[in-house]
């Protein structure tokens, strides 16, 4: 058995990074990989946010198909409680899992929405899981002891340290501490490649996948020193050194690429993606203090007093915030400093909130108002989009989105805590996600030096299906860029198509509840038994 | 052909691995009523058909359920006894508590001369289906039940389950969710059936501990108003199998060896939890035994997403949702520690263990 196709994800990937890098020389060998094959901007979902857009590139399928919105959910459909994202959200057949029913192995590392990992005919090591907790998440069961056993295995420097993936989101105030923080990027990487790398010379799986999510994190903090064009120059010697940093980083990873693409060989197709892009972003958006401002939002005794430091909120506090809240005045609020999407609590009849009769009102002020919310940096509108659930989160899982998705401008992120002020400036750029990522294909198959229009995120996991030679089921929402293969594989190896709906399917499945002379019968047996008058 | 065209004995297929059992289902009567009482009901049946006041369709739909049960009676008898009895010669008589009984004239022993078992049984109806399921095994209980997906009430939920059994319904992927409601009010009423006593204990005394997507069983641990008939099923799991055909969902339980298995005790939870944090702090070079009292945060240097991993873990382990979020929320706001005795403790509580000493003592 041999690899046959390789999945490389480069999370939050940009052209506008990637492009400079490879004409510099830092990326030598991703420059020869899009000569020899094709490159598109790949369009992200909404919002373009790591666990949806790597969920809906796993799947083919958009958050209101597959369930995953964000980084974190409410613990139920009743429940103001939240919890962090699991596998067990992704409601539909995955590429892993439409690989194995074809028969085929798979070996996936360190993508997200892997954990409890799914049991797959292969190998999971699932990505977001604190490396304390490795043991539990692999699969099989066996998987950790055998991958203990790799020479000069360091588990510390292969799953997620928590508190370092804070400072991505945080910021890190010392400089001092940004250096080493860069450099345990790069080794992170070397470890994600050293698994690969045994799993696939002693055991090899036809779909071989991995994840390298240093990108996203170093543009987040990094962006100054990898695109000065969007801040200021850089003068001291510290910005140069660490824009050195920034750059072995990348450096490595193209060793590794160039690695991978040796260990797969020239008959495997090899495919690149992000699950989204990545700019500059200035301003910061303090949303629930916007809508305590304007009417919206109450806090708690507990929130009013809180400390108002920080303008952006760790993954490790998201979950204790809703007791800063007064759910008695409080009508809309965000609940995570990941999606910027907006719940809105709707009145049952006798509980506080929004009536139902008025939720289509609300909604419509409630977006025209943050819509005039200014940038401080431009006076242009800082939320250049406010989308629905109805827009854009169609499909079975329709009821688990936020009620309104906001994108600003620069492509920022919202800070959830209360604050003195309703947007500030950061004290120095940032990066951000931006809608559109990278896509690159080489193999036997894909044509040379082809560059294509813009592709989906959804077109990803019909491209892996069909470089497997396996059916594309019809719910994919997605499609195979013929464009980018060769004229006559086409013709030779039409996309063959299967129906079938996997788990979670279309929503038309699911029988809708109604008027109801069965409704009786329950309610006779209940009264029978005494529970009703 | 069997005379009755449409007689179904293909149970739905997470039912078939029920052992020894004959299933029949009717989507229909197959004659006209009365000529069709006439055929299948002794004397005694049929005098109580014709005194039958209810309306015509629940009077229809008793017959249809008589049907289904003579003819799952009889199957099971030629199959395992190579008995050939008419309909009429099976007599389905309800005991003290609504139960179904079988008889054959006036004892099952001698009524064709040749001794074996009454076989159990159960009926169930639903908007024009019925269904019977019999066994031969006499020491087995038996219980059957099916609904119709179609024209169910939006508040049925709120109705018919405790907020425990709620919390597993909002676990479940929302598209199944409406499905699964049903097969778990299935598998209350088929305990209920199959402990001889309906519903009559109460809908909370049927617990529902477990809904298994994967496999389509539904746990139910009997509460305190059943346990008072049934002393020997405390801290045991019914597992009740469950499927899903077309608009229709069906449950079923017998009760012999295997369907009924022990909950995990305190310390087996505990014990669990210790060899999971013995493995886990082994790989991080910790260098302190790990035991109950050991704190997960202040003590082993968890974050909160170790934590949340650590639950998922557990959750996937024993197959049950368990309010972990709401328990890491409290303990956010308090700022407090957790030590793994008290996870346990958590655990055990949220798998239906008893509130003892241990399971209420407060968490510092």
């Amino acid at each position: 058995m041999s690899i046959r196709t390789l999945l490389i994800g480069l999370d939050g990937a940009t052209f506008s990074v990637l492009d400079p890098l490879m004409d510099q020389g830092v990326m030598p060998f991703l420059k020869s990989f899009f000569a020899e094959g094709a490159r598109a901007g790949l369009r992200t979902i909404v919002p373009p946010l790591t666990p949806p857009a790597w969920t809906s590139l796993m799947t083919g399928r958009t958050p209101g198909q597959h369930g995953v919105f964000d980084f974190f959910r409410m613990d139920s459909p009743v429940s103001r409680h939240i919890r962090f994202f699991n596998s067990n959200d992704v409601q539909c057949e995955t590429i892993w899992s439409l690989a194995s029913a074809g028969g085929l192995r798979t070996t996936t590392i360190n993508f997200p929405a892997m954990f409890p990992p799914p049991h797959i005919s292969g190998y999971v090591v699932p990505g977001w899981v604190p490396w304390k907790q490795l043991r539990l998440a692999c699969w099989p069961e066996n998987l950790f002891e055998k991958i203990k056993a790799i020479p000069g295995f360091n588990q510390r420097e292969l799953a997620m340290d928590i508190k370092l993936e804070e400072k991505a989101t945080e910021g890190i105030s010392d400089h001092a501490e940004l250096g080493p923080w860069i450099e345990l990027h790069a080794r992170r990487e070397q470890n994600l490649f050293q698994v690969l790398r045994h799993l696939s010379e002693e055991d090899p799986s036809e779909l071989t996948a991995v994840l390298f999510d240093g990108v996203d994190k170093l543009q987040h903090l990094g962006w100054r020193f990898l695109r000065p064009e969007d801040d200021r120059p850089l003068t001291e010697d510290w910005e140069f050194h660490i824009r050195d940093l920034c750059l072995n980083y990348f450096r490595c990873v193209d060793d590794l690429l160039k690695q991978m693409c040796e260990l797969a060989g020239p008959e495997a197709t090899v495919l690149i993606a992000s699950d989204h892009g990545f700019g500059p972003t200035y301003d910061v958006l303090h949303i629930n203090t916007w809508l305590e401002q304007n009417g919206y939002l109450a806090w708690s005794e507990a929130g009013a007093a809180h400390d108002t430091q920080g303008a952006l909120l760790g993954v490790g506090q998201v979950a204790k915030h809703t007791w800063l809240m007064d759910w008695n005045k409080t009508k809309a609020f965000a609940t995570t400093p990941t999606s910027n999407g907006i719940y809105v609590v709707v009145s049952d009849g006798t509980s506080p909130g929004v009536p139902a009769a008025e939720y289509p009102a609300f909604l419509k002020k409630l977006s025209d108002d943050l819509r005039t919310i200014p940038s401080l940096r431009t006076g242009e509108p800082l939320v250049s989009e406010v989308f629905t659930r109805d827009e854009v989160f169609q499909g079975p899982h329709h009821d688990a989105a936020p009620d309104l998705t906001l994108i600003l401008s620069d492509g920022g992120l919202v800070s959830i805590l209360p604050s003195k002020e309703t947007v500030s400036q950061r004290p120095t750029v940032s990066g951000s996600h931006r809608p559109v990522g990278v896509f690159g294909a080489r193999g036997p198959a894909i044509r040379r030096g082809f560059v294509a229009n813009e592709l989906s995120i959804l077109d990803i996991a019909p491209t892996v299906l069909y470089s497997l030679g396996l059916p594309l089921p019809e719910e994919l929402q997605g499609r195979v860029p013929e464009e980018v293969y060769r004229d006559t594989v086409l013709k030779e190896h039409p996309v063959q198509r299967t129906a079938g709906s996997g788990p979670g399917g279309p929503a038309s499945s699911v029988p809708v509840p109604g008027e109801l002379e069965d409704e009786e019968t329950v309610l006779e047996r209940l009264r029978e038994l005494g529970y009703i008058e | 052909m069997n005379a009755l065209g449409s007689l179904v004995y293909d149970s739905p297929a997470a039912l078939a691995r029920l052992p020894e059992s004959v299933y029949c289902r009717l989507d229909a009567l197959p004659y006209e009523p009365d000529m069709l009482a006439d055929l299948i009901l002794n004397p005694a049946e049929h005098a109580h058909w014709r005194s039958m006041r209810a309306v015509e369709k629940r009077r229809h739909e008793w017959l249809l359920g008589r049907c289904v049960a003579k003819h799952a009676v009889r199957s099971l008898l030629e199959r395992n006894l190579d008995l050939r009895l008419s309909p009429a010669e099976i007599e389905i008589v309800p005991d003290p508590y609504g139960r179904p009984v079988v008889r054959c004239g006036a004892d099952p022993l001698v009524c064709t001369g040749t001794p074996g078992p009454a076989p159990a049984l159960s009926i169930a109806h639903s908007n024009g289906t019925a269904v019977a399921m019999a066994v031969l095994n006499p020491d087995a209980r038996v219980g059957i039940d099916l609904e119709s997906l179609s024209h169910r009430r939006q508040d049925f939920e709120a109705i018919a389950f405790s907020p425990d059994e709620r919390y597993l319904l909002a676990a479940l992927p929302p598209n199944l969710r409406q499905e699964w409601a049903l097969r778990m009010w299935c598998a209350k009423e088929a305990v209920g059936k199959a402990l001889g006593r309906g519903l009559s204990a109460g809908l909370l005394a049927f617990h529902i501990t477990r809904a298994e997507t994967a496999n389509g069983t539904v746990e139910v641990e009997l509460r305190d108003g059943a346990l008072h008939h049934f002393p020997q099923l405390r801290g045991k799991l019914l597992i009740v199998d469950t499927a899903r055909e077309s608009d229709f969902v069906f449950s079923a339980i017998i009760f012999q060896q295997g369907a009924v298995r022990m909950r995990p005790s305190r310390q087996e939870i505990l014990e669990y939890l210790l060899q999971k944090m013995g493995e886990l702090t082994e790989d991080w070079d910790y260098p302190d035994p790990v035991g109950p009292e050991s704190k997960l945060f202040t003590g082993l240097g968890f974050e909160s997403l170790d934590a949340v991993v650590l639950c998922t873990a557990i959750q996937e382990h024993y197959q049950t949702p368990m309010p972990f979020a709401e328990l890491l929320a409290e303990i956010g706001q308090q700022q407090r520690d957790l030590s793994i005795d008290e996870l346990a403790n958590f655990v055990n509580t949220h798998l239906g263990g008893p509130a003892g000493a241990d399971a209420t003592r407060r968490v510092q």
